[in-house]
């Protein structure tokens, strides 16, 4: 019999389910799902929690971020950053992936506030301006809720 | 130490001469971006980012959701700094220029800015700014192609509104 603790393995998240998008993790509280939905994120959002940190299938967090890193390098477009396969295929290990995400944070600051929302479901950089400022609120969150 | 040997296989167009890579690559070079520095500002990054205000925009501006940025939220911003649409990327003395960079869905994805030695200064994202011949050089699949072009008078030479900057003492990305 499967326990809570395995149905939800994050305390923080215990309504979030395989396959499910959440506008809210990303600020779009007022829009329909069908509207705000990236197109692109619907196949790796259905297998959403399916890999793990090291799966050798979808590659491990840590081969996928370098692809992230050196493809997406050239990029300004935060969408076009967010929309990246590998950092798709980040997003699709599901929230077990927050303590990995939030690591390279801390190693390297980048662009994984998206992934992060979207994962927590939370925004403790809501309204900050600063990328700094942005990068500690959510290490801040990170050690407060034991992730890191 | 500046090694731009990189570019030629992201950017088959650019061409040896006019190339020319004018920063090192270092970790401050994550603060600002192409759209930033076509502005004249290296202080912090642009983009009109709705759901995230780490990247900077002018406040008199509306921002977009991401992946409906319009090349028309970018002249406006360009215009705030007396740019104005023009038909050509062609040297004007006494003008620069900037270059909107869009992929075949319209979604600006890079700017350039042109310098009065007749070339054209970029910032590839978090890597080096380079200077290249022309906007054409940057063309490829990372950009896609220049397709709207604005100018205004050299600063110093007219009554030129600059792009406002970050105070150097705030923390920096």
């Amino acid at each position: 019999m499967p326990s809570l603790a395995n149905e939800f393995p994050l305390k923080m998240l215990p309504g979030q389910v395989p396959g499910t998008f959440y506008p809210g993790a990303i600020g779009l509280h007022n829009e329909a799902p069908a509207a705000c939905f990236m197109p692109s994120f619907a196949p790796l959002l259905q297998s959403w929690g399916a890999h793990s940190e090291n799966d050798d299938n979808g590659g491990s967090f840590e081969s996928l971020a370098a692809e992230w890193r050196e493809e997406a390098m050239l990029f300004s477009s935060p969408f076009d950053k967010f929309t990246h396969p590998a950092y798709q295929q980040i997003i699709a290990f599901g929230p077990t992936i927050i303590p990995a995400i939030l690591r390279e944070l801390r190693e390297r600051p980048d662009d994984w506030f998206y992934a992060l929302r979207l994962l927590s479901r939370e925004n403790p950089a809501d309204g900050l301006e600063d990328f700094s400022g942005a990068v500690s609120a959510w290490l801040e969150w990170g050690y407060r809720n034991n992730y890191i | 130490m500046r090694d731009c040997a990189w570019v030629p296989g992201k950017f088959p167009n650019v061409r040896l001469e006019g190339f020319g890579c004018d920063s090192d690559r270092t970790d401050r070079s994550k603060r600002y971006n192409c759209i930033a520095w076509a502005a004249g500002d290296d202080s912090r990054r642009w983009w009109p980012s709705f759901e995230d205000r780490t990247w900077y925009w002018p406040p008199e501006l509306p921002r977009a959701r991401q992946g409906r940025e319009s090349v028309d939220g970018f002249k406006a911003a360009f215009a705030l700094f007396g740019y104005v649409d023009c038909e050509s990327p062609d040297f004007e003395e006494g003008y620069e220029k900037i270059a909107i960079y869009t992929k075949e869905n319209g979604r600006p994805t890079h700017a350039a800015r042109s310098l009065r030695n007749r070339k054209w200064t970029s910032k590839l994202g978090d890597m080096e700014d380079v200077t290249h011949a022309d906007p054409a050089a940057l063309s490829g699949d990372q950009y896609g192609v220049p397709v709207f072009f604005m100018k205004r008078a050299f600063p110093g030479e007219q009554s030129t509104p600059q792009a406002p900057r970050r105070d150097p003492q705030s923390p920096q990305p």
